[in-house]
């Protein structure tokens, strides 16, 4: 992978992660629609 | 998003009762992605996938000014300018290369129960980049798992990073203020 950044401003490459739930979730998918995405971590 | 794995991450989902989808991110590839070296964290990104704010490390749906910023948002507004991230240096493409491929490395490491050889990948990865909290957490946990299940001992990880801080500034690896020359 590249070592740039994604910055405000700039658009996020698609990406595909695993749900929790099962199947995956594609960013593309979400076009059109304002999202938060909230990142943490159980430590 | 949740930044360790699944296994991990599914007690607290269960008890948060989400209505949100949540995925893992086992090989931090959002970290490289957007650079940050804590969390939790808060991104918004508009209809067209454009970043429009974030703020990493100390994100919180209990603190009002975050709800703010979020609320605004998505309620169709401009969420301002993002919070200025502390950056007491900046690592080269090369060494943050490196950073990320031991942090990776350590996770494969530690997947296969070889978690010694984890800690080491980690801790070569946290000299070249101290001030990376993500990393710094993952030997926390993997050296003290009593510390994080049931529950997280944040009074005992505050402690920690104030004395591994002095240590490492006693060291000469970082100075007060960041780490100018983060390989010496």
């Amino acid at each position: 992978m590249a070592a740039t950044t994604t910055g405000v401003g700039q658009t996020l490459p698609d990406l595909t992660l695993p749900r929790l739930d099962g199947g995956e979730l594609r960013f593309a998918d979400r076009r059109g629609k304002r999202l938060l995405l909230f990142m943490w971590g159980s430590w | 998003m949740e930044h360790t794995g699944g296994d991990a991450a599914r007690p607290f989902v269960e008890r948060a009762r989400t209505t949100f989808p949540t995925v893992v991110d086992e090989h931090g590839v959002t970290s490289t992605l957007l650079g940050f070296k804590a969390v939790p964290n808060g991104v918004l990104v508009d209809g067209d996938g454009v970043l429009r704010w974030a703020k990493y490390g100390g994100f919180s749906i209990d603190k009002p000014e975050d709800v703010a910023v979020v609320e605004r948002f998505l309620g169709g507004g401009d969420p301002g300018p993002s919070p200025v991230q502390a950056t007491p240096y900046t690592l080269g493409p090369v060494e943050r290369e490196l950073v990320d491929t031991k942090l990776r490395l350590g996770r494969l490491l530690e997947s296969l129960n070889r978690r010694d050889e984890a800690v080491t990948e980690w801790r070569a990865a946290l000299r070249l980049d101290p001030e990376n909290l993500v990393i710094r957490k993952q030997i926390w946990a993997a050296r003290h798992p009593e510390r994080f299940h049931p529950t997280i001992d944040w009074d005992w990880q505050r402690e920690r990073l104030k004395r591994e801080r002095e240590d490492e500034i006693a060291a000469g690896i970082c100075g007060p203020d960041g780490c100018p020359v983060p390989w010496a």
